[in-house]
């Protein structure tokens, strides 16, 4: 049996359920949980408890935070709001920014070896397990800083068979470049999965991504923006893009979610009106894409079951078809 | 009765013989200390603490390190290795980077009350206290959150009596906005020092900055660099500091070199950079200015009696602060 390593301790994969792939339950910058928790709203813990039960009640059972330590990274904290509210929280690790010049010259297995401590021995001094790796790549392109991090995150994925998500830029298809990245250390198409798909409307893209074998994140549903943030694709537009790919047979690679943060100083200082605007795009928060998308692809004619079993089994496919060469993994 | 805070607790000013008010024992990235310590290399904390060994077997028994919690402050490992040597350290708060993207809009409430806490109640969920506030101001100079960054200081000091210091340009006189902003927030220029003086050499800048009535750190001497980089060279940082000590500003100067003994940005450069760093720019690390700046004034003629009160009375009086 495959197990995968949550906040609170393994949870083997068929316990896993109802997943939301890529999520943040708490998001901020690199020391701020362990230095200034003031950042935090002073209701924080309260109101991610309300968050995480109102899923539970609604059979959402497991959640990814895609935060690693420098988006605020704080499994102490998520490890308390798991323990109260039963639902399975799972960590990751990776770097997000380029790295900070303060990182030296360290080489490509020196940063891996440093996320396999975190998947291996635990994250931020305690013996909390990060469960997956996250690499990123946006519209500063493949620099050979981004390709150094593929390549750290891809070691540390080929050494402990811990899965990669891949933040992506779909509108400058920068997916090509960092599965390209990937495969250069050896990672096997199963262990990745790519996100933000939905940021473009190119099915030409999409279909080429799904050929590659990889798995295919679609989130950010809806987007939530702020005045000021470029424009892009609106959830009816997101909403075709996921039937055309149910409907052109990616179902079977496809997992569902929000990028939605539960807890973020960078949102929750919003005025009030500018939180309201906030809010009022994303009804239901962690609860939208099983209580709206669903029911919309359900009217589009998208057949109820596959839709549940994107996230369902498809998670859970997802966690198992990584490939071990450590143990208890 | 005036106090310094540090690591271990409060001292008695008194008992500074000598200090160095702007060192950088360990220095990183936000989160490094907690989430990757590995970053700085095998045996850090004897590197850590040799350096701070020979500090006190030259006399110099107090240091302060200038990094705030996102230059990777670890007050933990700070206050082990003060237990361990003897040397008072006194650790700082503040804000280093700017917010004016990215970090959400705090109130200046919040973002002060952040700092006295870190002055009072203790840093990092630790109970070890800050003792000095910094504030920072670059080429960036004075954006939203830069001026809001300098009123939270503000604010804190005002609050606790704490002392400020600032990081500046000073080739871009920033200088002279980030007093604005202190002034006007309320903060005593006697609790003030400016720091980074030397990379300038122009003395009406350094006048104006002295008749504001705060103190002026004297520090990157040497400028820490690589080969490839151009700074005001150490020998001119000695005749800014003959030429500030002839003005008769030696009442309010402050000694210091701004080096890492530490540190993830140069332990990992180059053997050929580490070599040049250590061997060309800063030959003795933190006793430069002892083994190399005090010897060269003399020579140029100044009296080591100042020299002696800048780095051995001067701290004493800019530190303290009623508690």
């Amino acid at each position: 049996m495959r197990f995968v390593q949550s906040v609170c301790g393994p949870v083997p994969v068929e316990e896993l359920g109802f997943t939301l792939m890529h999520e943040h339950v708490m998001a901020s910058n690199a020391g701020v949980p362990e230095n200034y928790p003031q950042m935090y709203r002073p209701d924080y813990q309260e109101s991610l408890i309300r968050d995480l039960r109102a899923c539970k009640a609604n059979q959402i059972d497991t959640i990814v935070d895609a935060s690693p330590y420098d988006l605020g990274r704080d499994p102490r904290r998520i490890q308390k709001v798991a323990e109260a509210t039963g639902v399975h929280i799972i960590c990751c690790t990776g770097f997000f920014f380029p790295l900070n010049p303060s990182f030296g010259n360290w080489t490509e297995e020196q940063i891996a070896s440093m996320q396999i401590d975190d998947v291996t021995k635990g994250m931020a001094g305690t013996n909390i397990r990060a469960g997956l790796i996250k690499a990123v790549m946006d519209r500063e392109g493949p620099t050979p800083e981004r390709r150094f991090l593929h390549h750290a995150a891809g070691i540390a994925s080929v050494e402990t068979g811990v899965p990669i998500f891949m933040h992506s830029n779909p509108l400058y298809e920068t997916g090509r470049y960092q599965i390209a990245f990937l495969k250069e250390v050896g990672v096997p198409a199963e262990q990745i999965k790519l996100d933000h798909m939905l940021e473009t409307t190119d099915m030409e893209y999409i279909r080429w991504a799904y050929d590659q074998g990889v798995w295919l994140g679609c989130e950010r549903l809806p987007r939530v923006t702020v005045a000021g943030d470029p424009y892009a694709a609106g959830i009816e537009a997101r909403l075709k893009t996921l039937k055309k790919m149910i409907d052109d047979g990616m179902a079977d690679r496809m997992m569902l979610s929000h990028d939605f943060s539960g807890i973020s100083p960078v949102f929750d200082t919003l005025s009030q009106k500018q939180r309201a605007d906030f809010d009022a795009q994303i009804p239901g928060r962690w609860l939208f894409v099983k209580n709206t998308v669903f029911p919309r692809l359900i009217e589009m004619g998208v057949d109820a079951s596959v839709l549940y079993r994107m996230n369902t089994e498809n998670p859970r496919n997802f966690f198992e078809a990584a490939r071990s060469k450590g143990e208890g993994n | 009765m005036k106090q310094i805070q540090t690591v271990c607790g409060m001292i008695d000013p008194q008992s500074v013989r000598g200090a160095l008010v702007h060192e950088h024992i360990l220095a990183s990235a936000p989160g490094i200390p907690e989430n990757y310590p590995l970053l700085y290399g095998e045996g850090f904390m004897d590197r850590a603490a040799q350096a701070l060994h020979a500090l006190m077997e030259n006399g110099i028994n107090t240091i302060v390190d200038a990094g705030t919690y996102d230059l990777g402050r670890d007050p933990k490992r700070l206050k082990r290795l003060s237990e361990q040597t003897g040397i008072q350290i006194i650790c700082t708060t503040g804000i280093f980077f700017d917010w004016t993207d990215g970090f959400g809009t705090f109130s200046e409430d919040t973002v002060s009350q952040m700092l006295i806490d870190d002055i009072r109640v203790g840093m990092a969920g630790t109970d070890i206290r800050a003792g000095v506030i910094k504030a920072v101001m670059d080429r960036e100079c004075a954006t939203s959150g830069r001026v809001l960054q300098h009123r939270a200081a503000a604010n804190a000091s005002m609050e606790t009596g704490c002392p400020i210091f600032l990081h500046t340009a000073s080739e871009c006189e920033t200088g002279r906005f980030q007093l604005q902003i202190l002034i006007e927030s309320g903060a005593q220029p006697e609790k003030i020092r400016v720091d980074h003086i030397l990379d300038t050499t122009d003395m009406k800048y350094i006048g104006w900055l002295y008749d504001q009535g705060v103190w002026l750190g004297v520090d990157r001497l040497p400028r820490v660099r690589r080969k490839d980089e151009c700074f005001v060279s150490t020998q001119m940082r000695l005749n800014t500091v003959q030429a500030m000590i002839e003005a008769g500003m030696a009442d309010r100067m402050l000694f210091s070199h701004d080096a890492s003994a530490v540190s993830t940005l140069w332990d990992t450069v180059d053997p050929d950079t580490l070599k040049f760093v250590h061997e060309s720019v800063i030959p003795d690390g933190w006793l430069f200015i002892l083994k190399h700046a005090f010897p060269e004034l003399t020579r140029m003629g100044v009296d080591p009696d100042i020299l002696h009160g800048i780095l051995f009375e001067n701290p004493r009086e800019y530190l303290g602060f009623d508690v």
